[in-house]
Order: structure tokens, then sequence, then C-alpha cells
């Protein structure tokens, strides 16, 4: 602040001229329209002569800024004089008059009005409603300013961040004041509505400073909140999460400038793992067993954990900072498998507190699975995190771009924190079926396999431990994973069962996965099978990345022997992969390597791990039927993709394809006559044609050896 | 017929005198406010420069409130002028049929 915009003022005449302004204001608001429209009603029938009014209504649009600077004015003076600050020696103090230093001025007021606030809850609680109202009104005012009214958000968070932080307990408090009677009336209620809409202010108005950019302290101060169910509140009535910011200013104590959405989401889960996170509720109730579901159905809305990886799978960027981060493993095994033998797929336990004076505790803490948990009075109730949130929190964690950025590594490790810890499905006694993840998260698993397809095969003959690194340790190559593959066999598991053979049947165990993910391998096979008939791979990446997915598909078959599926889940597996394989033909055009315009897109090692297709459209769709079931078979065989994928790169002589029935529009269709035909087509060119005849041998061998691989160690009974 | 000449101005002169106390409204408001914008309430640069934008835009507010009464004059006697007008037309219609 310049000394210019210091000016010294008298307090109570300030004061007394922020009230007349306001006065004036509201009168000017009241009358302004009054004589305008009746004068102008008059004149525009002829009446009289017409003078211009626009003085009148350029006053009344300045007033309600002039009133509320110069009440802001007053504040400050009133602040600056309690402090004895500034103190000109006239009875006159010093403030901030204009402009951006008493904005700033301002939000620190704020700021400080909050703490007070929330210091006085328990003892005056309608003034410190009234003031959380009033504040809540000016951030909303400055919100809605755009970026105009992000200088004041930042200042006040700033300074205000942990009172922001605590603000949701203090809610609650003032709704539930620990000395009063229990209510059974509100015995489920956490928040009330207004509480929420107050929480839903004050998070989004986090979120623009957020964005806008916050001190590193007050990201701490939020971040690691002593009450992380209170911060998380901000976040869970506050703004998606994708308009949070994505990342903070790199620190000393944030290197990789991890989002506050991860690092807050990582605060609740240590705090979870501590025992010390909890959510307010039941203010000295005793719940009877009647009230045990809907009480769940609450407590389980209010799980910050839940609250936290929605918000970081709407962000995308937390979810991967966080499932690749300093607790990704812990994490990806909780939401994946059991926790020392836990119940699978729960984030803890739900215990009310001890009895206090022969008072039920008004609050429930979250244990973490595979501990136990105190003695209880009240209710233990058991949390599983919504699937399609966990689904969606997984999924996002892996979709970063891949490359050598550190979003591209920290998605990496997310993908290999996921398939380190996931679990093979579990296989039924009685039917045989098979009991995968839920739905969503099967998705993930399986969107995850697609991403790093190239890195799984790769990874089928690796014997290390799992690793994240440069391709080749090449700093300027892309960041790929590195999964166990191969482990010799022992007396306990002489096939010596790997972490990627474990992932890859808990993905084949649904038959719409299975279906896209043999068709992703057999068409990115023959991808990289054109590249090599082609342009040939760009040096210092995979030697042979087509052998790699052969090897793969390998692998895949023989996991997805160890699935027993009926014929009904048979047919469905085929359909998908079918449907998909076409799919993949299809979007062909917008991946391959066409000769003489190879550098678009394999001309680096990093291009060599985007030729995997994606999944566009939904599982479900992918099962739908297929009519021709000998079409369906022919359309799986491996040789179908490799020449499709050489049609594609135009690597196939037009001669050659005239006035053949099975090429529509570039694609390969096999129904009805055309399989006969293409097998007649592909008997005369294999020979001569892309060594097509060599590859499909070579690639034949090298899916044996997978399955040898396994089948030798387990005494030729399988995995 | 003198009447309906009579009761449009009355009209016209209520409306006016709505008018008239709405900006008597605002004038005491502005009054009020006047004496506090001064020497006594601050000293500095920044607020005089606040005071002397504060009082051009008011002094324009009340050049435009000082000027309504005879705006508001000038409302009331085009009233009258056109309901006379409205009459006389009527009347020679009339003595025409």
């Amino acid at each position: 602040m310049s000394a210019s915009d210091e000016v010294g003022v008298d307090p109570g005449r300030v004061s007394q001229a922020a009230g007349a302004l306001e006065n004036l204001r509201d009168v000017l608001a009241a009358n302004v329209p009054t004589i305008m429209n009746i004068m102008n009603e008059y004149w525009s029938s002829g009446a009289g002569s017409p003078i211009s009014l626009a003085a009148l209504h350029q006053a009344q649009a300045r007033s309600a800024d002039d009133a509320t600077q110069m009440q802001t004015r007053a504040q400050l003076a009133e602040a600056w004089l309690a402090q004895s600050v500034s103190l000109t020696g006239s009875g006159m103090v010093n403030i901030p008059f204009s402009g951006p230093a008493l904005d700033s001025a301002d939000a620190t007021l704020e700021a400080q009005a909050l703490a007070a606030a929330e210091a006085q809850a328990a003892k005056n609680p309608s003034a410190a409603r009234a003031q959380i109202a009033a504040i809540e009104q000016e951030i909303k005012e400055h919100a809605g300013d755009g970026s105009a009214g992000a200088p004041w958000l930042q200042d006040f968070y700033n300074d205000a961040a942990p009172a922001v932080a605590n603000l949701a307990s203090t809610l609650h408090g003032l709704e539930n004041p620990s000395g009063e009677p229990p209510d059974y009336l509100s015995r489920f209620t956490v928040l009330t509505p207004n509480d929420q809409q107050i929480l839903a202010t004050f998070g989004q108005g986090l979120a623009v400073a957020d964005k806008a950019g916050l001190s590193p302290e007050a990201v701490q101060a939020i971040a690691n909140a002593p009450d992380a169910w209170s911060a998380a509140m901000l976040v869970k009535f506050g703004p998606p999460g994708s308009l949070w910011a994505a990342s903070e200013p790199k620190t000393p104590q944030n290197r990789d400038g991890l989002s506050l959405l991860a690092q807050l989401t990582n605060h609740v889960y240590e705090q979870e793992q501590n025992g010390t996170l909890r959510i307010p509720i039941g203010n000295g109730i005793e719940y009877p067993a009647g009230d045990r579901d809907q009480l769940a159905n609450v407590l389980s809305e209010y799980d910050p954990l839940q609250v936290m990886m929605q918000a970081d799978a709407q962000n995308k960027n937390a979810a991967w900072q966080v499932m690749g981060g300093r607790d990704g493993n812990a994490l990806a095994q909780m939401l994946l498998s059991s926790v020392q033998g836990d119940l699978p797929n729960i984030d803890g336990r739900l215990v009310q507190g001890p009895m206090n004076d022969d008072r039920y505790a008004g609050y429930f803490t979250l244990y973490p699975p595979g501990k136990s948990v105190p003695d209880a009075w009240g209710q233990i109730l058991i949390n599983t995190p919504d699937q399609n949130v966990v689904g969606a929190f997984l999924d996002a964690a892996t979709s970063a771009p891949r490359g050598n950025d550190v979003n591209a590594r920290y998605s990496a490790q997310a993908a290999l924190n996921i398939i380190l810890n996931t679990p093979p499905p579990l296989s039924s006694p009685y039917d045989g079926s098979y009991a995968g993840q839920s739905a969503p998260v099967q998705r993930a698993l399986l969107d995850t396999a697609l991403r790093y397809e190239l890195d799984l095969a790769e990874s089928t003959t690796y014997d290390g431990s799992g690793a994240v690194l440069h391709f080749a340790s090449m700093p300027g190559n892309p960041y790929v994973i590195l999964v166990p593959g191969v482990r010799p066999g022992n007396s306990g598991d002489p096939a010596g069962t790997t972490p990627l053979s474990l992932f890859l049947r808990e993905v084949l165990a649904d038959p719409a996965s299975a279906g896209v993910l043999t068709a992703s391998v057999k068409t990115t096979m023959g991808r990289y099978y054109a590249i090599s008939q082609t342009a040939g791979f760009p040096p210092g990446g995979p030697s042979a990345p087509d052998q790699d997915m052969a090897a793969l598909l390998g692998r895949i078959d023989t996991e997805a022997g160890n699935i027993k599926f009926n014929a009904a889940q048979q047919q469905d597996e085929q359909n998908a992969e079918t449907n998909s394989l076409i799919d993949f033909a299809q979007d062909a055009v917008t991946w391959v390597p066409v000769v003489g315009d190879y550098a678009d897109k394999a001309e680096s090692v990093a291009s060599l791990f985007g030729v995997t297709p994606q999944l566009s459209t939904d599982n479900a769709v992918l099962t739908q039927q297929v009519n021709e079931h000998d079409f369906a078979v022919d359309e799986t065989k491996i040789n179908v993709p490799m020449v499709q994928a050489l049609i594609s790169a135009d690597a196939v002589p037009p001669s050659a394809l005239q006035d053949q029935p099975w090429l529509q529009n570039g694609r390969i269709v096999l129904t009805g006559s055309n399989a006969a035909a293409f097998t007649s087509w592909y008997d005369e060119y294999k020979g001569s044609l892309g060594h097509l005849d060599e590859k499909e041998s070579q690639y034949q061998s090298l899916m044996q050896q997978q399955e040898q691989l396994t089948e030798d160690k387990a005494g030729g009974g399988g995995s | 017929m003198n009447n309906f000449v009579e009761e449009a101005v009355q009209a016209a002169a209520a409306d006016m005198g709505t008018v008239q106390a709405a900006a008597d409204a605002i004038s005491g408001a502005i009054g009020k406010v006047k004496p506090l914008l001064s020497g006594q309430t601050w000293t500095g640069p920044a607020a005089d420069a606040w005071e002397g934008d504060w009082n051009a835009c008011y002094s324009a507010v009340l050049s435009c409130l000082n000027a309504l009464p005879a705006a508001e004059s000038s409302v009331i006697a085009g009233v009258r002028r056109q309901a006379e007008q409205f009459v006389a037309s009527h009347a020679a219609a009339a003595r025409a049929s």
C-alpha cells in the first residue's frame, strides 16, 4: 500500500458518513425509479419538455459501492482504533482508503471476524451465526464478480484458512450445543440445509481462491487441518472437483506441487489410519437398533474419504496425485482388497465415541480396516464406500496422458499400485462362478489395462519387483511400469503366480472386459506388426512391441483359461471381442502410420505407448448380440487384425485387394461367405506379403511359450 | 367538459407532487451526507479525490432535482393544453354532426 492510499480518518464521523451513505443508497433506490417512471410517462405522451435525468441514474448506480466502501472504512477505523494502531494524535487513525489496499484490509477484517465468530460460537451462538452469514454474503458477492473478485477472496482465505477449515464443525456445534439435552428429532442431522448452503459458499470461494493462488500456509492450514472431516465438508458442499486447482506452486514442502484436494485426501486417509477422523452426529443420542440403516446411510454420506475421492475423480489430477502418492499403495489395498484379512472393500468401521458423564458421544470415529476398535457404548457400523465413486476415482487415477512429466509419473505409479493390489476373483465352490470387483471398479481396471497395455506386455518376461521408471532409464522417455510377470514356483504355489497374472485374471473375470481387452491386444499387436513392416520402430524404444503383445495375448489366453465361463458368459465374451475388433478397425485411420506419413504417429518412443485403442463406449454395449457365430470366431483370429493393420497402413498393393468381397470401406468384414473368401486370399498372399506367414507363426509360438510358462510350473494343470 | 380538463390537470398535479416528494427525499438524504464529507472526517489526498468525485456527481444530481419543479409545471401545462385540445376537437365534432 502506498502512503498516498492511506488517509487519517475520524472513526466516529466515518461511521456517521457510512450510515448517511447507506440511507442515501436506500432513498435513491426507492425514489429514483418513481421520478423516472412518472416523468417519462408524461414526456412520452407529449406533455411537458423533457430534461435529462441521467444524473439520478448514475448516482443510484454508484450509491451501493459508496455505502459498502464507507462501511468498510468505518469498520477498519474501528478495528484500528480498538488496537490503538496508527493513532495520529488528533483522534484520527490511518487506514487504506481506496482500491486494492482497502479490499485487502477488508478481507483481513472479515477473516478476523470469522475467527472471532467461531471463538464465541459456544457463548453467543446467535451473534456467531449473524457474523458468519454476513461473511458468507461478502464471499458470495466477490465470487460473483468473476476474476475481479479473486484478489479479495485470495486475501480472505490466506488469512482465514484455519477458521474456514473448522467452519463445518463450528456450524454443527451451533446446532448441537454440547450442554443441551439430546434432540431426538435431529439425531440424523449432521449439517442443516442452511449450514450446507453456507459451506457451499465458503467452498466455492475457496475453490476460486485456490485456482487464483493461495499462500502455502493457507493451503497447509486447510490440507492439514486438525479436523480433516470439517475441511472435507468444504469440498463436499463446494463446487465439483473439476473447478478446484489441479496443482499448487512447488515448495520445499510440496516438491511436486500436489493440489489442495490431493493433500487433503492424504490427510483424511492418514487421520483415519490414526483413529482421529470423526463425524459429528447425534449429540448425546443412544441410537436404537431400528435406527441402524438410516444412521449408516447418513454417516456414509458424510464419509470424508468418499467425499474426497469423488472430488479427486472429477479433478483427475488429484486422483493420480493421491493414488500415485505416498498413501497410494495402502489406499489401493484398502479399496481393492482386504487389509490384514479384514472384510474386502470396506474403508473402515464407524464407532460411536465413548460415553462421558452418562451421556453418549456426539460423534462417530472411522477406524481403518484391519485394526481393532475400542469398546463402544453405541453402534458400530461397517462402512463400504460407494463403488461408483471408487471406480471413478481409480479410473481417473490412471488417466493422465502418457509421457515423461510429473503427471505421467504419478499416473503410472497409480496404475502400478492398482495392479499390484488387485486380488484375483473369488471362485464359488457351488457353481464355479467368479465374483470379481463391482462393475465400476471392473471398468477402472480394464481402462488401466488398456492404458498400460504395452507395459503389461513388456512385463510378461519381467522377474523383478514392481517399478515405475523412464523407459530404458532414459529421462527423455515416457514413464513405464514394470509388473512382476515371471516368478519361480514353489510348493505352495507351483505355478509361481505373479501380480501380472492375478491382475489379468481379475480383468478377465468379467466377460465384457475379457472381450475388450483381448480385442485391444490383438488390434495393438496388428498395429505394431504393421509398423514393423513399414517404417520400423523408432530407436531407443521397445525393439519388438509386436512380439511383446503376442506374449501378452498368450498370457491372457492362459489366464482366461483359469476363468470358467458358462456358455452365456462365453458368448458375451466373444461378442464383446468381436464388436471391439470392429470398433477398433473403424477408428484405425485415426492412428495408423500410413506409409510416407509415419512421423505423425510413431516418430517417438512415447508415441509407441499411445498406439493402444481406448474404449469410447460403455462396456454394456459391447456384449450386444453378434448375429453370426461363425463370423465372430473368424473375426477373432490373429491374422485378421494383422491384415487389417497392413491395409490401414496402405502396405497392401491395391491390385491385391481388387474385388475382394471381404474388404468394405477399408475394413475387413467376414460375414457370410466372406470368411471363406478371406481365407483363400490369405493363403494366396501370406507368403509374399509383409511376412504374414512367418510373423503369424512367430506370434503363435510366443503365445504358446506364455502358456507353457505357467502350465509347466503347474505340472500341466494351469495356474 | 371543463371538469374533464380540471380532472386531467389535477391527476397530473398529483403525480408531479409524488415526483417532487421523491426529489425532496433525495435532496434531504444528500443533505445529510454532505456535512460529513469534509476535513473534519478525513485528511489525505485519496479522501480528497473521492470527495471531489462524489461532490461532482451529486452536484449534477442536485442540478437535476432543482430543474424538476419547472419540468413538473411544464408537464401540468402540457396536460392542460392536451385536455383542452381534446375537448375542443370533440365539441367541434359534435357541432358538425
